[in-house]
C-alpha cells in the first residue's frame, strides 16, 4: 500500500466573487522511502498541495489516504496526533521556537509525545549530531545562520521518526551553496534513516537528489519524471 | 512543564508586554486594596467610634421620646441598677452602664458657654476617644472632676487643677450651681464633638441635677451587633413592664446605617469600574501579545501540539502574569494601606459633618485584600482564556500563513 494516496484533489480559494482553482484534479501516490520533489513556478499550487498532504489544509474535493486512512475522517486531536507521530514539517522560514534553544526545539515534539526523558536525550543527541550541530545545542535559534536553523528544523521534523517529512521550499531562504547542503542532508537522512520525503523547491540541482519529480503548472500535474540514475 | 517553561521564557523574552500586563494587574489590585481599605475604615470607624459612643443598644423611659427638649430631664429611668443588672445577666450583653446627658452653662472668670454635659462612670466603656485623647491631666476619677476639651480650655483660659462652675436647671426646675475642678483636657479628631461636650461623673450628674437613683439612658454593648434586633424583640416585654424601651443602633443611627449601606453600594460600583477598565486593558494587552505570536502557535500546532496545549500555554502566561501582578499589588497595596490607616487622610471639616471625624479613616481587611488579589489574577486569567479561545478558533492554515 502506498504511504500517501491522493485522489482527484481540488482546492478552491474564494476571494470575494472570484474563485481561484489552486489545485485541479491532482492524483498521485507517495511510496515509502521515496525522496519526492514537487517543482513549478510560483503560484502553481505547491504550498497548497503540501499543506493538504500534511493535514494543515483541507481539499475542496478529493480524498487523501494516509496509510489507507482518509484524513478527512480524523478528529482535531487525531489530526494533531498524526502530525505529531507520522508527519514532520520543514518550513521555508524554519519556524523554530525563538525562546527555546536548539536542543529544546528538537526535543519539543518528543515532550508532546510523552517520550521518557532518557530516551529523549538520546534521540535528540543523535539528531543534533546527524545534522552536524553538536556545538550549537545550547544556542538559541537567532544565534544561528539560516542553513543551521534549517538543519535544526530538519532534526525537529525527524525526531519522532515520522513516516513522512514534508518540506515546503526548505531552501528558498538560503543561498544556493547552503541550499545544496540542506538538500544533501535530507537526501542522506532519506537514504540512511529510510525517511520518506516530499519537498518543493526551486533549486535547479534537485535532479541530482530526487527519485521522482512532479511538475506542477496552474494547479495540475504537467509532468512526472523518474530519476533512475540517482545514486 | 515545558509549556509552562515556554510561557515563562516568552514572558522574559518580551518584558515590555509582560510588564504591561503585570503592571495593570498590580495597579488594579492596589486600587482595590486602597478603596477597600477606605470603605473598611469607614465601616470600622462607624462600628467602633460611633457605636462606641452610642453603644449597640440604649434603654430609656417609654415616654423619653415625648420630652420637650433634647436635654430635658423628664422621663428618667428609675433605679438604673435594675436595668444594668438585668442586661448584664444576659449572656449576649458584654457591658451596660448608665449615662446622663444634660444641658449646662460653664462659667469661668466672667466667661460663659452653653454646652452639653455628659455624666459617665469613671470607668466608662464609652467615649474611648476622650480617654485616649487626654492631652493634659487625667480622666475622671473622683467626685467634682470635670473634663473639658482643649478648645474650650483655650476659649476660657483655664488649665487642669483650676475650678469652674456649672450652672444647671435641676430636675424639679430650679437653677443650681456647682464647682468642678478641671481634671483633664482632651482633644479628639472631631472639632464638633470637642466644641460641645464636657464630662463629669455619673454620680455628680445625679447629685447636681437632683436625679436621686435615676438616670437618663442605659447603654449596652452586645457580643455581636448583628444580634441587637433579635435581642430587642426577645426582651421587649420585660422592659415594657418596667416602663422602659430598647433602641437599637439601627434605630439610633438610622441615617448612618443607610449611609454605610450606600458605601457598600458605592464600593461595588467602584470595583466594577476598576474591573471594566482593568479587564479591557489586560485583555487587549494579552490579545496583542498572543496575536504577535500567532505564527509561532501555528508552528507548534503543525508539529503536533493539540489545541488544549496551545490554550494552556496562553493560560499559563496569564496565570503567571496575574500572580506576579497580584503579588506586586499586595507588596505595594498593603504597606500603602497600613501607612494611610495609621493617620487616615485629612479631609477637613466636610468629613466632620458626617460625625466620623475630619480624617478619612482606612483599615486593613484580610477579606478585601484577598478579594483584590484574586480579582487581579482572575481578570488576567479571564483575559488569557479569551485570547486562548480566539487563538484556537483560528484555522491552522491561517495561523501558519501569519508567520
Ligand atoms: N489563502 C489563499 N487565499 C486565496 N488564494 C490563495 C491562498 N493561498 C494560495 N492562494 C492562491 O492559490 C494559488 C497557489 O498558491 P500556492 O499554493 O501558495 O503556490 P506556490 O506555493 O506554488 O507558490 C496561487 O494562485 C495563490 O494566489
Ligand atoms: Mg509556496
Amino acid at each position: 500500500m502506498a504511504l500517501i494516496s491522493m485522489n482527484n484533489i481540488n482546492k478552491d480559494y474564494t476571494l470575494g466573487k472570484t474563485t481561484i482553482h489552486a489545485i485541479k484534479g491532482v492524483s498521485f501516490e507517495i511510496d515509502r522511502g521515496e525522496f519526492l520533489s514537487v517543482v513549478g513556478p510560483s503560484g502553481c499550487g505547491k504550498t497548497t498541495l503540501l499543506n493538504i498532504i500534511g493535514c494543515i489544509d483541507k481539499p475542496t474535493e478529493g480524498t487523501v489516504l494516509f496509510e489507507g486512512t482518509d484524513i478527512a475522517t480524523l478528529s482535531d486531536n487525531m489530526e494533531s496526533e498524526l502530525r505529531l507521530k507520522k508527519i514532520g514539517f520543514i518550513f521555508q522560514s524554519f519556524n523554530l521556537i525563538p525562546v527555546l534553544n536548539i536542543f529544546e526545539n528538537i526535543e519539543l515534539p518528543l515532550i508532546v509525545g510523552k517520550v521518557p526523558k532518557s530516551e529523549r536525550k538520546k534521540r535528540v543527541a543523535y539528531l543534533v549530531k546527524a545534522v552536524g550541530l553538536e556545538e550549537f545545542a545550547a544556542h538559541k535559534p537567532d544565534e544561528l545562520s539560516g542553513g543551521q536553523r534549517q538543519r535544526v528544523a530538519i532534526a525537529r521534523a525527524l525526531v519522532n521518526k515520522p513516516d513522512l517529512v514534508i518540506a515546503d521550499e526548505p531552501t528558498a531562504n538560503l543561498d544556493s551553496v547552503t541550499g545544496n547542503t540542506v538538500l544533501e542532508l535530507m537526501e542522506k537522512l532519506n537514504r540512511e534513516e529510510k525517511v520518506t520525503f516530499i519537498f518543493s523547491t526551486h533549486n535547479p540541482e534537485v535532479m541530482k537528489y530526487a527519485h521522482r519529480i512532479i511538475h506542477l503548472k496552474d494547479g495540475t500535474i504537467s509532468e512526472v519524471k523518474s530519476n533512475g540514475g540517482r545514486p | 512543564m515545558t509549556f509552562l517553561k515556554i510561557a515563562f521564557l516568552n514572558m522574559i523574552k518580551h518584558p515590555k508586554r509582560s510588564f504591561l500586563v503585570i503592571f495593570v494587574v498590580m495597579v488594579s489590585v492596589v486600587a482595590m486594596i486602597f478603596i477597600g481599605g477606605m470603605f473598611e475604615g469607614m465601616r470600622t470607624r462607624f462600628y467602633e467610634t460611633l457605636l462606641q459612643e452610642s453603644g449597640h443598644l440604649q434603654v430609656h423611659n417609654v415616654a423619653y421620646k415625648n420630652r420637650k427638649e433634647p436635654e430635658s430631664l423628664q422621663h428618667t429611668l428609675e433605679d438604673p441598677q435594675q436595668f444594668t443588672g438585668y442586661l448584664t445577666s444576659q449572656v449576649e450583653i458584654m457591658h451596660a452602664e448608665a449615662i446622663i446627658h444634660f444641658g449646662t452653662k460653664i462659667l469661668y472668670k466672667g466667661k460663659n458657654l452653653f454646652i452639653l454635659g455628659q455624666g459617665v462612670h469613671p470607668d466608662t466603656a464609652y467615649y474611648g476617644k476622650v480617654r485616649s485623647g487626654i492631652v493634659e491631666g487625667g480622666f475622671l476619677s473622683s467626685n467634682e472632676d470635670i473634663l473639658i476639651s482643649s478648645r474650650i480650655a483655650e476659649l476660657l483660659g483655664c488649665s487642669p487643677g483650676e475650678y469652674l462652675h456649672l450652672a444647671v436647671d435641676r430636675s424639679y426646675g430650679s437653677p443650681y450651681y456647682q464647682d468642678y475642678r478641671v481634671k483633664g483636657i482632651f482633644k479628639t479628631d472631631s472639632r464638633e464633638f470637642d466644641d460641645y461636650n464636657i464630662f463629669i461623673t455619673h454620680a455628680d450628674a445625679q447629685e447636681t441635677l437632683y436625679l436621686p437613683d435615676q438616670t437618663i439612658k442605659i447603654r449596652a454593648n452586645i457580643s455581636d451587633p448583628a444580634l441587637t434586633e433579635e435581642f430587642k424583640k426577645k426582651h421587649q416585654s420585660w422592659f415594657s413592664a418596667h416602663h422602659a424601651e430598647i433602641e437599637t443602633w439601627k434605630d439610633i443611627h438610622g441615617s448612618f446605617v443607610v449611609l454605610i449601606e450606600l458605601f457598600d453600594f458605592f464600593m461595588l460600583f467602584m470595583n466594577i469600574f476598576i474591573l471594566v477598565v482593568a479587564a479591557t486593558v489586560i485583555t487587549n494587552t494579552i490579545l496583542m501579545s498572543v496575536f504577535e505570536r500567532i505564527g509561532e502557535f501555528g508552528t507548534l500546532r503543525s508539529i503536533g501540539l493539540k489545541k488544549h496545549h496551545i490554550f494552556s500555554m496562553i493560560l499559563s502566561e496569564g496565570v503567571c502574569q496575574g500572580i506576579a501582578g497580584g503579588i506586586l499589588g499586595l507588596a505595594f497595596g498593603i504597606p500603602l494601606l497600613l501607612w494611610v490607616s495609621q493617620t487616615g487622610i485629612d479631609m477637613g471639616e466636610a468629613a466632620d459633618a458626617m460625625k466620623m471625624g475630619s480624617t478619612f479613616p482606612f483599615a486593613f481587611s484580610f477579606s478585601n485584600t484577598l478579594a483584590a488579589f484574586l480579582f487581579g489574577i482572575g481578570v488576567s486569567v479571564a483575559g488569557s482564556v479569551y485570547a486562548g479561545f480566539v487563538n484556537i478558533r483560528l484555522k491552522l492554515i491561517d495561523t501558519l500563513r501569519a508567520s
